[in-house]
C-alpha cells in the first residue's frame, strides 16, 4: 500500500484516466508546438548537406521523450525525495564513467557511445542534481531554515559535480546550475543576509571586471559617453530620452525590488554593501594583472562585437545580422542565407534561434518566445500551486533552468551575451537534451497532476 | 513536506520571495523581445542588406567601347584586350593570400590595401605580363579570392594625331563617379576625360556585363545567379579625314611652333582637320594613372592639354580685313573703284597706324587692298563704317559665340562694341579702337574654329552651318543609331556679287598677293594672309583658305592656320595650306582614277555594276 501512495492517486483505480484529466495541457501542448518547430527547423537547417539522418534521430528522440514524459507523469514525484543520497551518487556514478568510457568530441569528453546513439550524461545529472538538492533541502524544512552547514553542505557536494564537469572539460553545463543553486537557496530560505551579499559580489565582479576590460581596450570610451551625455542634455535626441526612460524605470524597479525583498537599510549592512563592494574591486585588479592584452580582447568581444569584427566579434556580428534579416515576415524556410551559408555556425543546434529569426522572421522568433513565456509562466503557477515544498522547489528550480537556457540560448543569437555552449530545449538538435527536456517536463506534469492530493 | 505542515512565517517568506523571482523569470523575455523589436524591425532592413553583401559577390565585365572611324572609314581608335587581375577579399583576413600577391605584384601595394581595408573588388592590375599570371595561375589554390579577367583596353592607333580631337579615357574620379552613379557606373569604370570620348560617352560606351555569384562565408562561390554578358558600344564615324589630318599636324609640327589647323567642308559645316599642336599621346592615360606623369604634363609650357583651335583665342589680325570689307560693301560705304592713298603709315590723332609695308602701297582700291593687304586701306574702310556695323556683321559671321561644336571647353572670342568695352574695361569707345578693330587688331580674338567656318561662310556666300564632328553613330549590331543632317545656323543674305568680288580677290592673294605661298598649280585657292601682333612675343601667323575654287561650283575645303608667334601669316602658315591641299587635290584625283579604272574593269569584263563590289 505504500507504493500506492506514490503510483496511484488516492484510491483511484484509473490511472490513466487521472493523469489526463489534471495533467496541465498547455504546457504539453507548448512543448510539442517547440519540438515541431524545432524538427522544422533542424530540417531545413541540414536537409543539404547532412540529409534526413538529423531529423530521423530528433524524430526518435522525441518518441524516447514523449515515453518518458508519460511516465513520470504517472509516477509520482515524491518518490525521488528520500533517496537524494542515491541520485547524488548516480550523478557521481555517471561523470565519473564519462570520464573513464567517454568519447572526445571537440575537446570535450562528455559523451557515452551506446553504439546507435551518443549520450550526454551531463544533460541527465542536470535534472537528477535538482532532484537530488530539493530532497535534501526538503529534509526538514523548517528546522534548517536559518543553518548555514546546509547550505555549506551543498556548495561542497556541487563542488564535486563541477569539478568533475570541469575535468571533461565542459563550461557550458556548469554554468546552468548558478541560477538553479540560487534560486534553490532562496526558495528553501537559507540564510538570505549571506546569500545577499554572495550574490552583490560576484555580480560587482563580474561588473568591473568587465568594465575594467572594456576601459582598457578604448581608454576615452567613458570621456565619449560623458560627453554625449552631455551634449544630449542640450540638444533634442531621441536615443537620449529613451535612455532617460529606461534610466527612470531602472531605478524605480530597484526601489521596488528592495521593497519586496524587505531590505532594511542600517548602517552595518551598508558599510558590508560597501566593504563587498571594494573587495570585489581589489580582486579585479589583482585580476587583471595577470591577463593578458588579447585575453582582454576576447572578454570584450561580445561586449562590443565592432572592436574585433574578424576575430571574436565574428559571430556575434553574423548572428545578429542573420535574425536582423529575417525582418517582420522572414525569408521563409529553406531560404536563409547567413545560416545556410556557414556565416553563423551551429546553425542547428546552439544557433537554431538565428536560423528562427532569419527564415521565420520576427513572427516565428516571437512565437517561440510566447510559448516558452507559457511554459515558464505554467512553471510558476505549479511551484506556487505544489502541495508539499518538495514540489516546489523541483518546480522551481526547473522552471529557472529552463527560463536560464532561454535567456542565454538567445542572448547568445541576439548578440547580447558571449558565445556559450548552451542549446535552446525542445528545438535545438540534440538527442540527450531533448529527452531530458521531456523528462523534466514530465516531473512538472507530475506535481500539477498530485497538486489536489487532499 | 507538505506546505499544511509548515509553518505561516515560512510559508508567507516563500510566497514572498516566489513573487519577486517571478520577474526575474520573466525579464529575460522583455529582453529578448525588446532586442527582437529592435534587430528584425527597426534595423531590418539595415541587417538585410549585410546579410545580402555578405552572400553576393558581383563582378562587373567591363563592356569595350565602340571603336571610332574616319570619314572613310578608317579606324582611329579600338580595344585591345588586356588581362586584369582583380581581388576580392574576405572578411575574414587571409595573410598567406595577400603576402603572395605583394611578392608577385609589387607595384600594385596601394591597391592590395585598399582592396584589404574596404572589402570591396577591386582591380589591383591591369594589362598584367603573362609570366606574372602564370605565376599567379601556379598559387591558384592558394589566392581563391584572386580573379583574372580578359578586359578591354583602349588603343589610339595614330597616338597624338587625334589627342584633341578624340580625347582620352581613364579610370573615373571620384567626382565623376558621383555625377555618373545613377547612369550604372561602378568604381573602377573607365570615363572619356577629354575630347569626343567625353562628348559621345553616352554613345559610345557599351553596357556593362555582371556576373552575380552567391558564395558562403569562405568566399567559395555556390551558385551563379545571374550571368549578363557585356554589349559594346556603339561605333562614331567621324567626318575627319585621317590623311589630312596627319599631313597637317605633320606640316604644323615642322615649323616647331605651335599652333591650330582647322578644316571644314564649306557645303555642311562638316569638320574635316583639327589639329592642335602641342598635343600628347592619348594612349599613355589608358595604361597608368601616373600622377609624377600628369604633373609633368601640367608643368608643360606649351600646355599640350589646351586645345588651341578650339579653346585658344587670338587676335586674327589681316584675316579679319575680309570681313571690314565685306560690310563695308554691304553697307555701300565703297565702290569697287574707291581708292584710298597709302604713305606707309597712318596718322590718326596723335597715334600713328602702320602699314606693313613702310614704303607704302600708293593709291589703292579695294582689290589692291586685299591683295597686298594694305592696313591703311581697311582703317579707312574702319573709319567709314564705325565699330556698330563692324560688329554687326562679325556677328552675323559667328564670331564672338560659341560655334557649338562637339567638344568641351569651346571658347567664344571677342567682339569689341562700346557696350562691351563700358561693361568689361569700364571706358568709353575711342575711335582709334575702330581702327585697331578694322585690322584684326585691338580687342578682338577669335578661335582658330571660328576663323575657319568664316572661311568656309565666304566659300559658300553666306550660309553659317555649324560646325560638326560624328558624321554618323552604328550600334553594334549594325544599326543606325545617328545620323548627322547639316544644320544651317544662319545665312547672310547678300548680293552674290560683292561675295565674286570677294573671292576674286581673295583668290588674287594666293595668285599674286601676300598669300603666294600656298599657290600650285592644278588647284584654284581663295586666301587671305594674317600678321597678328600680339604683346606676349613674335606675331602669330594666320592663314584662311578656301579651294578648290570654280564658277560652278562650292568650295570643298576651308582652312584656318595658326602658327603661334610663328611670324608673317604668307610666309609661316601659308606653305602649310598649300601641303594640305595639295594633298587633298591628290587624294581626290586619285579617288577618280580609281573609280575609272573600276568602272573600266567593269566595262572589260562585261560585268554588271549593281552586282559588283
Amino acid at each position: 500500500m505504500e507504493i500506492n501512495k506514490y503510483l496511484f492517486l488516492e484510491k483511484e483505480t484509473n490511472i490513466i484516466k487521472k493523469v489526463l484529466k489534471n495533467t496541465n495541457w498547455r504546457l504539453i501542448i507548448c512543448v510539442i508546438l517547440l519540438t515541431i518547430i524545432g524538427l522544422i527547423m533542424i530540417f531545413s537547417a541540414t536537409f543539404y548537406g547532412g540529409g534526413i539522418s538529423y531529423i530521423l534521430k530528433q524524430l526518435l528522440a522525441f518518441c524516447i521523450g514523449m515515453i518518458f514524459l508519460f511516465l513520470l507523469s504517472v509516477i509520482s514525484y515524491q518518490i525521488f525525495q528520500p533517496y537524494y543520497i542515491h541520485i547524488y551518487f548516480i550523478c557521481i556514478l555517471l561523470l565519473v564513467l564519462v570520464l573513464l568510457i567517454g568519447v572526445n568530441y571537440r575537446n570535450t569528453k562528455a559523451w557515452i557511445d551506446f553504439g546507435i546513439f551518443l549520450f550526454q550524461p551531463s544533460e541527465l545529472v542536470r535534472i537528477l542534481i535538482i532532484l537530488s538538492f530539493s530532497g535534501y533541502l526538503d529534509n526538514d524544512f523548517i528546522k534548517n531554515s536559518k543553518k548555514t552547514s546546509k547550505f555549506l553542505v551543498i556548495l561542497f557536494s556541487f563542488g564535486i559535480i563541477a569539478t568533475l564537469l570541469m575535468l571533461q572539460p565542459d563550461f557550458s553545463a556548469l554554468v546552468v546550475y548558478l541560477p538553479i543553486l540560487v534560486v534553490l537557496f532562496y526558495l528553501s530560505g537559507i540564510n538570505r543576509k549571506f546569500l545577499n551579499y554572495l550574490l552583490l559580489f560576484s555580480m560587482t565582479t563580474i561588473v568591473l571586471f568587465l568594465l575594467k576590460s572594456y576601459m582598457i581596450l578604448n581608454k576615452d570610451s567613458l570621456a565619449k559617453f560623458f560627453r554625449w551625455f552631455l551634449f544630449s542634455l542640450i540638444g533634442f535626441n531621441m536615443y537620449y530620452i529613451i535612455f532617460l526612460i529606461g534610466i527612470g524605470f531602472f531605478i524605480i524597479f530597484i526601489w521596488w525590488l528592495l521593497k519586496k525583498l524587505l531590505f532594511r537599510v542600517s548602517i552595518v549592512s551598508l558599510f558590508l554593501t560597501i566593504f563587498v563592494i571594494y573587495s570585489s574591486y581589489t580582486i579585479v585588479v589583482i585580476t587583471h594583472k595577470f591577463i593578458k592584452p588579447y585575453q582582454n580582447r576576447r572578454i570584450i568581444a561580445f561586449l562590443n562585437p565592432y572592436l574585433d569584427p574578424t576575430g571574436g566579434g565574428y559571430q556575434v556580428i553574423q548572428t545578429r545580422i542573420a535574425i536582423g534579416s529575417g525582418r517582420i515576415l522572414g525569408k521563409g524556410i529553406f531560404n536563409s542565407t547567413q545560416a545556410k551559408l556557414g556565416f553563423v555556425p551551429e546553425k542547428h543546434t546552439d544557433f537554431i534561434f538565428s536560423l528562427i529569426g532569419e527564415e521565420l522572421g520576427f513572427i516565428g522568433s516571437v512565437v517561440v518566445l510566447f510559448l516558452y513565456l507559457i511554459i515558464i509562466l505554467e512553471g510558476i503557477k505549479i511551484t506556487s500551486s505544489s502541495i508539499d515544498t518538495y514540489g516546489s522547489l523541483v518546480a522551481g528550480s526547473i522552471t529557472v533552468m529552463f527560463s536560464f537556457y532561454f535567456f542565454v540560448n538567445t542572448g547568445m543569437c541576439l548578440g547580447i551575451f558571449p558565445v556559450v555552449g548552451l542549446p535552446l530545449p525542445f528545438v535545438s538538435y540534440g538527442g540527450s537534451n531533448l529527452v531530458v527536456s521531456y523528462i523534466a517536463i514530465g516531473i512538472l506534469n507530475s506535481i500539477n497532476i498530485r497538486r489536489f492530493l487532499y | 513536506m507538505d506546505w499544511e505542515n509548515v509553518s505561516c512565517v515560512v510559508k508567507n517568506d516563500f510566497y514572498k520571495i516566489l513573487n519577486v523571482l517571478r520577474y526575474f523569470f520573466i525579464i529575460p523575455f522583455i529582453i529578448t523581445f525588446i532586442f527582437l523589436v529592435y534587430l528584425q524591425i527597426f534595423r531590418g532592413g539595415y541587417y538585410y542588406n549585410i546579410a545580402e553583401q555578405n552572400r553576393l559577390r558581383m563582378y562587373i565585365i567591363n563592356a569595350p567601347r565602340g571603336n571610332v572611324y574616319d570619314v572613310n572609314g578608317e579606324l582611329l581608335a579600338d580595344n585591345i584586350p588586356s588581362l586584369d587581375v582583380f581581388y576580392y577579399p574576405t572578411r575574414i583576413f587571409n595573410r598567406e593570400e595577400a603576402e603572395i600577391l605583394l611578392s608577385i605584384l609589387p607595384n600594385s601595394k596601394e591597391k592590395i590595401f585598399y582592396a584589404l581595408r574596404s572589402n570591396r573588388i577591386t582591380q589591383i592590375a591591369e594589362d598584367v605580363d603573362r609570366f606574372e599570371i602564370f605565376r599567379l595561375l601556379s598559387f591558384n589554390h592558394r589566392i581563391s579570392n584572386v580573379f583574372i579577367t580578359v578586359g578591354y583596353k583602349r588603343r589610339y592607333i595614330y597616338n597624338e594625331n587625334f589627342y584633341h580631337l578624340i580625347g582620352y579615357v581613364g579610370e573615373i574620379t571620384h567626382d565623376e563617379y558621383l555625377q555618373y552613379k545613377l547612369k550604372g557606373y561602378h568604381y573602377n569604370d573607365i570615363v572619356g576625360k577629354f575630347g569626343i570620348e567625353k562628348g559621345y560617352e553616352d554613345y559610345i560606351r557599351g553596357i556593362n556585363g555582371s556576373l552575380v555569384m552567391e558564395v558562403d562565408a569562405k568566399g567559395n562561390p555556390v551558385k551563379i545567379l545571374k550571368n549578363l554578358s557585356p554589349q559594346p558600344g556603339n561605333s562614331l564615324y567621324l567626318t575627319i579625314d585621317k590623311d589630312l589630318q596627319i599631313a597637317a599636324r605633320e606640316a604644323l609640327k615642322r615649323t616647331g611652333k605651335n599652333g591650330a589647323i582647322v578644316g571644314i567642308d564649306p557645303r555642311d559645316g562638316a569638320v574635316r582637320i583639327l589639329v592642335s599642336y602641342k598635343d600628347l599621346d592619348p594612349n599613355i592615360f589608358v595604361s597608368i594613372s601616373d600622377l609624377n606623369l600628369r604633373k609633368e604634363i601640367l608643368k608643360d609650357k606649351d600646355i599640350p592639354m589646351f586645345n588651341r583651335a578650339v579653346q585658344g583665342q587670338f587676335p586674327p589680325g589681316s584675316t579679319f580685313k575680309i570681313l571690314t570689307a565685306i560690310a563695308a560693301l554691304c553697307e555701300q560705304k565703297i565702290h569697287l573703284d574707291t581708292k584710298f592713298y597709302c604713305s606707309g603709315s597712318f596718322k590718326f590723332g596723335e597715334k600713328i597706324f602702320k602699314c606693313w609695308e613702310k614704303k607704302g602701297h600708293g593709291y589703292v582700291d579695294l582689290y589692291d587692298g586685299i591683295r597686298l593687304s594694305c592696313n591703311v586701306y581697311f582703317i579707312n574702310l574702319g573709319l567709314k563704317l564705325g565699330i556698330d556695323s563692324i560688329e554687326k556683321y562679325a556677328k552675323k559671321f559667328g564670331f564672338g559665340q560659341i560655334t557649338e561644336i562637339d567638344l568641351p571647353f569651346e571658347a567664344g572670342g571677342v567682339v569689341p562694341s562700346k557696350k562691351w568695352k563700358k561693361e568689361k574695361l569700364k571706358a568709353e569707345w575711342f575711335e582709334g579702337d575702330t581702327v585697331s578693330v578694322s585690322i584684326g587688331q585691338g580687342y578682338v580674338t577669335v578661335t582658330p574654329l571660328q576663323l575657319a567656318l568664316f572661311a568656309a561662310t565666304v566659300a559658300n556666300k553666306g550660309k553659317v552651318f555649324k560646325p560638326y564632328i560624328v558624321e554618323k553613330i552604328i550600334s553594334p549590331s549594325g544599326v543606325e543609331i545617328y545620323k548627322h543632317t547639316p544644320i544651317l545656323k544662319s545665312e547672310i543674305n547678300i548680293d552674290s556679287s560683292i561675295w565674286e568680288i570677294i573671292h576674286r580677290c581673295m583668290n588674287a592673294v594666293v595668285e599674286s598677293g601676300t598669300g603666294y605661298a600656298a599657290y600650285f598649280s592644278g588647284c584654284s585657292l581663295a586666301g587671305k594672309t594674317g600678321t597678328a601682333q600680339n604683346p606676349h612675343g613674335k606675331d602669330h601667323a594666320w592663314f584662311i583658305c578656301f579651294g578648290p575654287c570654280s564658277k560652278d561650283q562650292i568650295p570643298e575645303l576651308a582652312l584656318a592656320i595658326l602658327v603661334e608667334h610663328g611670324g608673317k601669316g604668307g610666309a609661316v602658315a601659308a606653305p602649310i595650306a598649300k601641303e594640305i591641299f595639295q594633298l587633298y587635290c591628290k587624294k581626290k584625283f586619285n579617288i577618280i582614277s580609281l573609280e575609272k579604272k573600276k568602272n573600266y574593269y567593269f566595262e572589260q569584263n562585261n560585268l554588271n555594276l549593281e552586282y559588283g563590289d
